[in-house]
């Protein structure tokens, strides 16, 4: 019970924070879950991570309600009719997000805010300061940086006043995709990346590349992650390769037997926590959201995890010193990388899971973006900091992997300042980028407060306080702190 | 046809609209004490090879910018001062345009007119260089009548092929305000054209000039002023 006092006294907590951690804290008292004393030793030595979802799942780790519905049909839980004007359906919507559970407490998924309120938006002044008011709401009572909202393609009045007001109002949350597709105007999303180079989002999601895996009805959840609305994930846990590869005396031991037996650990291990949170927690039975068919079992998936590819595949050539010999800069490195991602595909692939019904029974893949205390270990596929190439071999190197990842994998792209006189340098960017197949795409100008650490964006500002030792509203900044000093997040290589 | 480059840049973000491959060919007429890119002043030839200067057949060219071209707008095609090379560089302009590759050139505009006007057909925008506008000052820092700059800038302007001005600040030493003033008068019957006021900085010129120093922003943001003041539809600094 140290633990709970700690956090009990923690000065640098808020209320909410504590309320959370406290919960955390009663759920991992328990042990519930049948875990093989493999997976255990897998845990222990870093290689399987459960990314702090606890030891008994009472909710899916990820949850994109359907607000489409909501908006046409109210709830009759949270008595609620279905909105008629620009007020009751802003209102109704930041009532609804209090009732979305998530790994986080917070909701990861607010929906596609510009289709949501575009019936009621109207070109005038009231309406702006409508839309800007439930932002900052947002960012106020849910201040958690996976809370995330989706605009787009087509190019809305309502998406121009929701970019218009994040430039405005600078906030970490909540998180913002554009979805850029053959709909979406040069026009609109010009403005996506004014509003990207002042506050680094939102990040740009290839529209035609989601829509080929999980149809028209996607929704781009916490960090990048490509799930369908109405459901979501129960779960994500991670395979750290680099760890991994440690373990191996060779690449053809690590293909051979290192790699499938840890894939297989993890699947069983992925099953077990889907199973408790399906047949034994209640969820399904007791929520109110899949009652009145804002959530469907029929929709949910789960996701696996993957991390450190560029460390993995170093140690398997050798830790070769130089960079051109390394990931991201020597082909053979490359090419050795998308074989091993191949592998895990086809791994994952031959395994069932009867609960995963979105996708067929099978668990999706995901390019994890990393944990705080991370140090040793690159996020997914992803070219550790420090060692990033120029911007068109890096995009050239990292598209390739995106095929793998329909549930989030993504690049972050540290601008110079100076890219602001001319934005449409990023748009061609991003457009070539999506043409070669890259799924995700993210950026930020150097000057800017807001920033992007992994997948979610803190405050630079905010991280500062922390350090200081004062509180912050929003739980996501410690993450963010533990991320620049372990990962150096803020020293991504400046392209202009 | 073979030519000089010192190198070729996949995106850029400063040579124009949009993302833009870069190629700086090698050689310059001009020595203006504040290049920051000194090393491209230099004419190589193959009697005279240059370190770090590639000899390459104008297709060569082509086909590097075309690998790029899903992602860029266009190409811009700078220097050194790449009309120092005129037939290399008009054999690039028409294999360039043939490709559907919207070409921008990157000029000081100090060429015959009728060699200028020669290239026209085949380049898309010019960017131009106005390093002064007064004949002592632009003799001074270049070694020559600022003359042929001007009347090709204002070839330039009557065809709709400028997009953007540059002047570089130096104060101290050359007569910005009047420069910029000048400038502005020439660029402002078209609200297209940029106005591009860039800070002398004293990095990488060489050690004779590291001691001037760098525009204030109070002093930048007059010449702005001044620039809009006299008809100016887009001016920035950088």
């Amino acid at each position: 019970m140290d633990s709970v006092l700690c956090i009990v006294k923690d000065p640098a907590l808020t209320w909410q924070q504590k309320v959370v951690a406290l919960a955390r804290a009663a759920e991992n008292s328990i042990d519930v879950l049948n875990v093989s004393p493999a997976l255990r030793e897998l845990v222990r030595a870093g290689i399987v991570c459960d990314l702090g979802e606890g030891h008994a799942p009472y909710r899916p780790r990820y949850v994109a309600p359907d607000y489409d519905r909501f908006m046409c049909r109210g709830s009759s839980f949270l008595d609620l009719p279905p909105p008629e004007s620009l007020d009751e359906a802003l209102n109704s919507l930041l009532i609804l997000y209090k009732h979305v559970p998530s790994i986080t407490t917070f909701p990861v998924y607010i929906g596609n805010l510009d289709r949501l309120i575009a019936p009621f938006v109207q070109d005038d002044a009231p309406t702006y300061q409508a839309i800007k008011r439930f932002l900052l709401h947002i960012d106020r009572t849910l201040p958690d940086s996976f809370c995330h909202g989706n605009l787009g393609p087509e190019d809305t009045l309502a998406g121009r006043m929701v970019l218009r007001a994040q430039r405005e109002l600078q906030t970490a949350v909540p998180n913002l995709t554009l979805k850029v597709g053959a709909d979406t105007s040069d026009a609109f999303a010009l403005a996506a990346i004014e509003t990207a180079l002042v506050t680094a989002k939102p990040s740009f999601a290839n529209d035609a590349m989601f829509l080929r895996d999980f149809g028209v009805d996607y929704a781009i959840v916490s960090c990048y992650n490509g799930l369908p609305i109405g459901g979501g994930s129960y779960t994500l846990t991670r395979l750290n390769l680099g760890r991994l590869a440690a373990r191996a005396k060779n690449y053809e031991e690590f293909l051979a037997s290192t790699l499938p037996q840890a894939v297989q650990q993890m699947l069983w291990y992925m099953d077990e926590r889907v199973r408790f949170l399906v047949e034994e927690s209640s969820f399904f039975e007791g929520s109110f959201l899949v009652r009145e068919g804002l959530l469907d079992k029929e929709k949910f998936t789960a996701m696996f995890g993957l991390v450190g590819l560029a460390e993995c595949v170093n140690a398997l050539r050798g830790s070769p010193l130089l960079q051109h010999d390394r990931f991201g800069h020597h082909s053979g490195a490359d090419a050795m990388g998308l074989e091993i991602i191949a592998e895990v595909k086809r791994l994952v692939g031959e395994h069932s899971n009867r609960h995963l019904r979105f996708s067929a029974g099978h668990y999706l893949l995901h390019a994890q973006v990393g944990i705080d205390t991370d140090s040793d270990t690159s996020p997914g596929c992803r070219i550790p900091i420090g060692e990033e190439p120029e911007l068109y071999e890096h995009l050239a190197q990292s598209a390739p992997f995106h095929a793998f990842f329909p549930s989030g994998i993504g690049d972050v792209f540290a601008l110079e300042a100076t890219v602001k006189n001319n934005p449409k340098f990023v748009l061609d960017v991003v457009r070539g980028a999506f043409k070669h197949g890259l799924r995700y795409f993210s950026a930020y100008a150097s000057d800017s407060d807001v920033v992007r650490i992994t997948g979610y964006l803190v405050k630079k500002s905010d991280i500062e306080q922390l350090a200081l030792g004062h509180q912050v509203r929003n739980g996501a900044v410690a993450l963010g702190k533990g991320a620049a000093e372990n990962q150096g997040v803020l020293r991504r290589k400046l392209h202009a | 046809m073979l030519g000089y480059v010192r190198r070729i840049v996949p995106f850029s973000s400063v040579d124009g609209p949009g993302n833009r491959t870069a190629v700086f060919m090698q050689g310059c007429n001009f020595r203006c004490f504040y290049c920051h890119n000194p090393e491209t002043q230099q004419v190589g030839d193959c009697s005279n090879p240059l370190e770090g200067v590639m000899a390459m057949d104008h297709f060569e060219v082509v086909a590097a910018v075309l690998k790029y071209r899903d992602f860029t707008q266009g190409v811009t095609l700078s220097g050194g001062e790449c009309t120092v090379q005129l037939d290399f560089l008009l054999a690039l302009c028409k294999d360039l345009q043939a490709s559907n590759i919207e070409v921008f050139v990157d000029t000081n505009g100090h060429l015959a007119p009728r060699d200028f006007r020669q290239l026209c057909p085949y380049v898309d925008k010019f960017i131009f260089d106005v390093k002064a506008t007064r004949i002592a000052e632009h003799t001074a820092l270049t070694g020559h009548s600022p003359e042929l700059v001007l009347e090709n800038l204002a070839w330039a302007i009557a065809g709709k092929q400028l997009y953007e001005v540059r002047t570089v600040v130096v104060p101290d030493v050359l007569p910005n305000r009047v420069t910029v003033a000048d400038t502005s008068r020439l660029i402002s019957v078209d609200a297209a054209i940029r106005y591009k006021l860039i800070k002398f900085r004293a990095r990488g010129v060489g050690p004779r000039f590291g001691a001037l120093r760098t525009p204030d922003d109070q002093y930048m943001a007059g010449l702005q002023a001044l620039a809009l003041s006299l008809g100016v539809a887009n001016c920035i600094i950088v």
